[in-house]
């Protein structure tokens, strides 16, 4: 399987499928026990540690609350890998936070304190954060978590603004078959026992398909531009 | 982001430590004025006021100085090493295994200065022992780490105990002011300081990492941290100046604990300002809490450890109410 510059793709699978393990294998974070990973033809291991900030970022499940925190110290944390100066953050770093705090709609919130957000303002922090990295690949763990619906499709738009602006790529790791549906052009999907199914998303989606992996009966909805998912 | 408040904040700090220096050395049961600490530093002559100063008040505030600075500096890294609020230097059981190490020597009789030497053996084989349990299979966890720590100083806690319980009354006294904290022996040498200037360059160049590793092991390795590495070096350094603490005054207590929160609540949650932050703040309350167990009961002197927490916990609860009312 090849992620191509400027193609978004979906991880879809039911809790528990590996999806999570998957998208760490890809950022290099665990290694994977079979098969190998590449990034432009070199294999993941042979990369640095920095070097690989500089190219892969992920959103995490994580909570990223812990020691007091506000936002915007949060967001800057995403221009860690660029190592600026020692002690002053350098004012271009400032300014792309500003204009990231200002594009998710965190500018009102950006002195406050990360314990005192609610769920999904603390998941448009993680998505910030992970702008601010700026990497040529985003791994993006449940994206749609806690996010009202308006937000879902505002950052579908920045997400596929950004990765058709510097030819990125994408890889979107959900449960949610809506969210693929509407987001990705290729998907693969995790089915029982280790097996997987990929292709044009399009493709993929078929009620037959859908109810094999999630084993419950699916159904699609379709008006003739879009379709929606739904149990029975 | 180092702003404008940040810079008042570590001058405000820097002023107080001073005054906290000047209040220290003009303390105490015979009267010295500050023209004759003057003039002790511009002609030192022989003279009454000029030998206390020299043997007596200046050493001691510098070894609280000390003894603050770098209890405060390995809390900021226990905290972070454990991403848990409530993490103290003492918690892996640092003090505990010099503890025991202090009291064996008091029980045997040893001098002093040999002492010295038996607190940090102890504080080290306990830094060994904890950091071997909880890294042996390759899985070094935090709560793994932590709940290793924890239970290793209950098992120091109870050696404690016994030694407490079974030896005689005359030598209890100086083993309870030595697990209380007790600068009245104290001295410090070059060494020291060069330990506090090696802990804040060191701290300031790793303190971008230690903000990253501050929201998260998983955020800090995509964003390029190398984690291994920084919790192990963060261990040994907050173990070793710990050590070094303790081997000076014995366990002075709340310190580690209460400087780094105390400055995070007054703004500085960046690592850049909060390590030379809680140095000079750590320093300043050992020497003010010294200087007040030294005169308020004099000629009795008391345990400093006891009078860190008497100012602490009130200054404490001040902040924290009203940070939590913003």
């Amino acid at each position: 399987m090849t992620i191509k510059q400027g193609e978004c793709w979906g991880l879809l699978g039911r809790n528990g499928a590996g999806k999570t393990s998957l998208l760490k294998c890809l950022a290099g974070i665990i290694k994977p026990r079979e098969g190998s990973i590449s990034l432009d033809s070199v294999p993941m291991g042979n990369y640095d540690r920095n070097h690989l900030a500089l190219r892969i970022g992920m959103l995490f499940q994580e909570n990223l609350s812990g020691l007091p925190a506000t936002v915007f110290e949060t967001v800057l944390l995403g221009r860690y890998p660029y190592r600026g100066s020692l002690l002053k953050d350098s004012l271009e770093d400032i300014q792309i936070v500003e204009d990231i705090l200002e594009e998710i709609e965190l500018s009102t919130l950006k002195d406050r304190e990360l314990g005192t957000l609610s769920g999904g303002e603390l998941q448009k922090v993680g998505i910030a954060l992970l702008l601010a990295q700026d990497p040529d690949v985003f791994l993006l763990d449940e994206p749609s978590n806690h996010l009202d619906i308006a937000f879902k499709a505002r950052l579908k738009t920045i997400l596929k603004g950004r990765v058709a602006g510097k030819s990125a790529s994408l890889f979107l790791a959900t449960h949610d078959i809506n969210y693929v549906n509407e987001f990705c052009d290729k998907l693969v999907l995790l089915l029982e026992n280790g097996d997987f199914i990929l292709g044009n998303t399009q493709d993929i989606l078929t009620e037959e398909n859908l109810s094999t992996a999630f084993n419950s009966k699916i159904s699609k909805f379709s008006n003739g531009h879009s379709a929606i998912f739904f149990p029975h | 982001m180092l702003q404008q408040h940040h810079y008042l904040l570590l001058s405000s700090l820097l002023a107080l430590t001073g005054v906290a220096i000047l209040f220290s050395i003009l303390s105490g049961s015979a009267e010295i004025s500050i023209d004759q600490v003057m003039s002790h530093f511009t002609s030192p002559e022989t003279g009454l006021a000029n030998q206390i100063l020299s043997e007596i008040r200046i050493p001691r505030t510098l070894a609280g100085f000390t003894v603050g600075s770098l209890l405060a500096m390995s809390g900021v890294a226990m905290q972070v090493l454990l991403r848990n609020p409530l993490a103290d230097p003492y918690i892996l059981g640092v003090s505990g295994g010099a503890a025991v190490g202090a009291l064996s020597g008091i029980l045997l009789g040893v001098s002093s200065f040999l002492l010295v030497n038996f607190a940090f053996a102890g504080a080290l084989v306990s830094t060994l022992i904890v950091f071997g349990i909880s890294s042996r299979f390759g899985n070094w966890s935090v709560i793994r780490l932590l709940l290793t720590g924890v239970v290793v100083s209950a098992g120091w806690g109870a050696l404690i105990n016994l030694f407490l319980t079974t030896s005689q009354s005359s030598s209890v006294q100086s083993m309870l002011f030595w697990l209380m904290g007790d600068l009245s022996q104290s001295r410090v040498a070059l060494g020291h300081f060069f330990l506090i200037a090696v802990g804040l360059v060191g701290g300031i160049k790793i303190a971008r990492s230690l903000n990253v590793l501050s929201r998260g092991d998983l955020i800090a390795v995509s964003l390029g941290v190398n984690i291994k590495l920084l919790r192990i070096f963060l261990y040994f350094s907050a173990s070793l100046f710990t050590a070094v603490a303790v081997t000076i005054s014995g366990t002075v207590g709340f310190v580690g604990l209460v400087t780094p929160h105390i400055l995070r609540m007054l703004g500085a949650r960046d690592h850049r300002v909060l390590i030379p932050a809680s140095a000079l703040l750590g320093g300043s309350i050992v020497i003010i809490a010294d200087t007040l167990a030294r005169t308020i009961l004099a000629p009795q002197q008391l345990p400093v450890g006891v009078f860190t927490a008497i100012i602490g916990v009130p200054c404490f609860l001040l902040i924290l109410n009203s940070s939590g009312r913003k």
